[in-house]
């Protein structure tokens, strides 16, 4: 489940890229789950059209999928229509993707945006958008030009093809499955639902990446090659043609495309991780460290970095002093930053990229506890998340060798803002009724950091519109306006990564 | 009459509670309020190049086919009827371009449901404007020009080296435009009137 603030942010990204109504139809599904066409037009009381426009509007740009679901007993089935949280909060982060294809695959930067302007396109789209585009006197590109840089981003997995439009999804059916466990939390399942309908919905790999085939289209060439074949060979020769050309044509006019976020964010992940250790790394790793990530491959999955060692080798030796380390210095070097030889491939070393973002996440808070409450309140906190248990009052004294007064202030304080809870404990051994106070940290402490997170995200956007529209009344004072406006942007942009980060990327 | 304190003798009030009446203030959205120094980084030329892009990004929705109208659909013929204000001011506004332009309304792609009944396919001569040109409005464009070469003798001493030297790079696109993707992303540091006094470091997300 989303929070509060969570399902606020997601409406007002909606509600300023595609206007009020079709906000109105997201906030209603994120609030309530997935729904049916009926019930959404009844609970908004909307006309059927508005509601289906809405709807097409947030599918073509993937903050909606659709499946098939039954509906009451019998054959009947329905269409629901569930919001995807993630992929609208991903809408604040295009221009991010953008940097990551410039840094990449530059000539394809133009491609990838006219996917993320329009959600989805067909590869004939794409080609009429780029020609419409080129100015005038410029060459335009060829259509093979164009196919050729966009199966580059097809080939790295920037671009996938579109997920199915409705798949047929029975929740029962997994429900049945757990239904054993008899405390089986209502939030867990539900998240996995939305998770379960997105897996439902997708493609396997090979179809996802499939790229466009290249097909020759010369025709009298073809003929050539053939004369000398026998006649039933020449007939299936055509026949594989035509299939071949039939493939062609269908991924280039029927197929519609999309950006492929999962692969955009593991990419922002590797970025943060590498930036966040550096400070620490020891003099004269630096350059190990680079090269192990810019030596990356095409990853298996998203919590890991794999990287052959002779791509490490061969980048460590274009850096400044780098021709001077051995390969055994190199190996030890990466085994104390963590990197490991693969299981699988022994010339492989990984690096598991969870463990980085946790500890960057504890960091994060206990920055946010010493900033607002003092260095006392960032031991004692630091100390009740390292431990995990339940810690007596004078345990924390007595460790943190505070202050008996300063902690007594400092847990109240963190109790009142919901970091950690209590419970007080009555032990009536011997004489007197002893009642002592044991402290952890509240589980839901990063849920609510979290959401936190998410209202200064909505207030930043607040304040950024605000700007706009007093840009757009006019005022004397455009120009500092405007460097206001830039200022919150660049905020917005880099509180974003804190909401990455949170995430889990 | 005895003040308990706080009052000033007010007078006899009967539940002898309270002395500070409630009074209604309008509601201010964003009031003003002195912020504290900004002393994090300034932006780096990815980062401008970052906002440039999320403007644009935010313009071509703002003013694309997706951006829905929650208006009613257009009044029937009434010419009888005296021409109002705001019929003028909303012919002025550009045109939207039709949904079905741009999406590939099929079952294929979109749910049975939704698509039943839509136009499939419209002409496909009909040429699609893909991004909001820049030609539109031509004479603002001037009158901006002027302004920032007034503002930018000023602000080219203070905003330095780093960004002379990548000026190339950053900008994307030579053609000019009056929305806000296209003006030069400065920070007004060093004169920044949100900074009144100094004040005490107010928390922020690192």
């Amino acid at each position: 489940m989303v929070s509060q603030h969570g399902i606020l942010l997601a409406v007002s990204i909606i509600s300023d890229h595609f206007g009020p109504l079709v906000s109105k139809v997201c906030g209603c599904l994120l609030r309530h789950g997935a729904l049916p066409l009926q019930e959404i037009v009844r609970r908004l009381e909307l006309s059927p059209g508005q509601v289906k426009n809405s709807l097409l509007v947030l599918i073509q740009h993937n903050c909606v999928q659709a499946f098939n679901s039954p509906r009451g007993s019998g054959d009947k089935t329905a269409t629901h229509y569930l919001a995807n949280f993630d992929n609208i909060l991903h809408r604040q982060r295009f221009s991010k993707f953008l940097s990551v294809i410039r840094a990449d695959i530059p000539e394809s930067e133009a491609l990838l945006e006219g996917l993320l302007q329009n959600g989805r396109l067909t590869f004939d789209q794409l080609v009429e958008r780029t020609i419409s585009k080129v100015p005038e006197g410029s060459i335009t590109p060829s259509r093979e030009e164009i196919r050729m840089n966009f199966n580059k981003l097809v080939f790295a997995h920037y671009v996938e093809r579109c997920p199915k439009p409705e798949p047929f999804f029975d929740p029962l059916v997994d429900e049945q499955s757990t239904s054993t466990r008899k405390r089986a939390k209502t939030v867990e399942i539900a998240l996995s639902i939305d998770k379960k309908v997105v897996n439902t919905a997708s493609l396997s790999d090979a179809e996802r990446f499939s790229e466009i085939p290249y097909i020759m289209e010369d025709a009298s060439n073809a003929n050539d090659s053939t004369h000398s074949s026998i006649a039933g060979t020449k007939r299936k020769h055509n026949a594989l043609e035509v299939d071949a050309e039939l493939n062609s044509t269908i991924a280039e006019n029927e197929v519609l495309w999309r950006a492929n976020f999962e692969k955009f964010i593991f990419c922002l992940k590797k970025k943060f991780c590498a930036d966040r250790k550096k400070p620490k790394l020891k003099v004269g790793t630096h350059p190990i460290w680079e090269a192990f990530f810019e030596a990356s491959l095409i990853e298996r999955d998203n919590n890991s970095v794999t990287s052959p060692i002779n791509g490490i080798l061969e980048r460590v030796g274009q850096k400044e002093g780098g021709t001077l380390m051995t390969l055994d210095h190199i190996t030890r070097v990466l085994e104390e930053l963590n990197c490991n030889p693969s299981s699988e491939d022994p010339d492989s070393f990984i690096l598991d990229l969870s463990r980085i973002v946790e500890a960057s996440q504890n960091e994060e808070i206990e920055s946010l506890v010493k900033k607002k409450y003092g260095h006392a309140a960032f031991t004692i906190f630091r100390l009740l998340v390292r431990d995990g248990c339940p810690m007596e009052t004078d345990k924390i004294i007595d460790t943190t060798i505070l202050d008996k007064q300063i902690v007594y202030g400092t847990l109240y304080k963190l109790l009142k803002d919901d970091y950690i809870e209590t419970e007080r404990i009555l032990s009536g051994t011997g004489t007197g009724n002893l009642q002592f106070f044991v402290w952890r940290v509240k589980n839901t402490f990063r849920e609510q950091f979290i959401d936190n997170l998410y209202h200064a995200a909505l207030n930043l956007r607040q304040m950024v519109n605000y700007i706009a529209d007093l840009l757009l009344e006019g005022s004397k004072d455009d120009t500092k306006l405007r460097n206001r406006k830039n200022i919150l942007i660049l905020a917005l942009t880099r509180h974003d990564d804190s909401l990455m980060l949170f995430n889990g990327f | 009459m005895a003040s308990r304190g706080r009052g000033r003798g007010r007078g006899k009030w009967p539940g002898g509670g309270y002395d500070h009446p409630a009074r209604h203030t309008p509601h201010e959205d964003f009031p003003e309020i002195a912020l504290p120094e900004m002393t994090c980084a300034r932006a780096t030329v990815e980062e401008k190049a970052m906002i440039v892009a999320t403007l644009k990004f935010e313009d071509f929705w703002r003013n694309s086919c997706y951006h829905l109208e929650e208006d009613a659909p257009k009044k029937k013929n009434d010419d009888k009827e005296i021409e109002r204000y705001s019929d003028r001011k909303r012919k002025t506004q550009s045109k939207r371009e039709a949904l079905s332009s741009y999406l590939k309304l099929t079952p294929a792609n979109f749910p049975a449901e939704l698509v039943q009944g839509s136009k499939r396919g419209q002409a496909s001569n009909k040429k699609l404007r893909w991004d909001r040109g820049s030609d539109d409005q031509p004479f603002e464009v001037f009158e901006k020009l002027e302004e920032k070469h007034k503002e930018g003798d000023k602000k080219t001493e203070k905003d330095g080296d780093d960004e002379d030297e990548h000026e190339e790079e950053e900008v994307e696109e030579a053609e000019s435009s009056d929305d806000d993707y296209n003006q030069n992303i400065e920070f007004d540091d060093d004169d920044d009137d949100w900074n009144q006094e100094e004040e005490a470091h107010e928390d922020y997300y690192d």
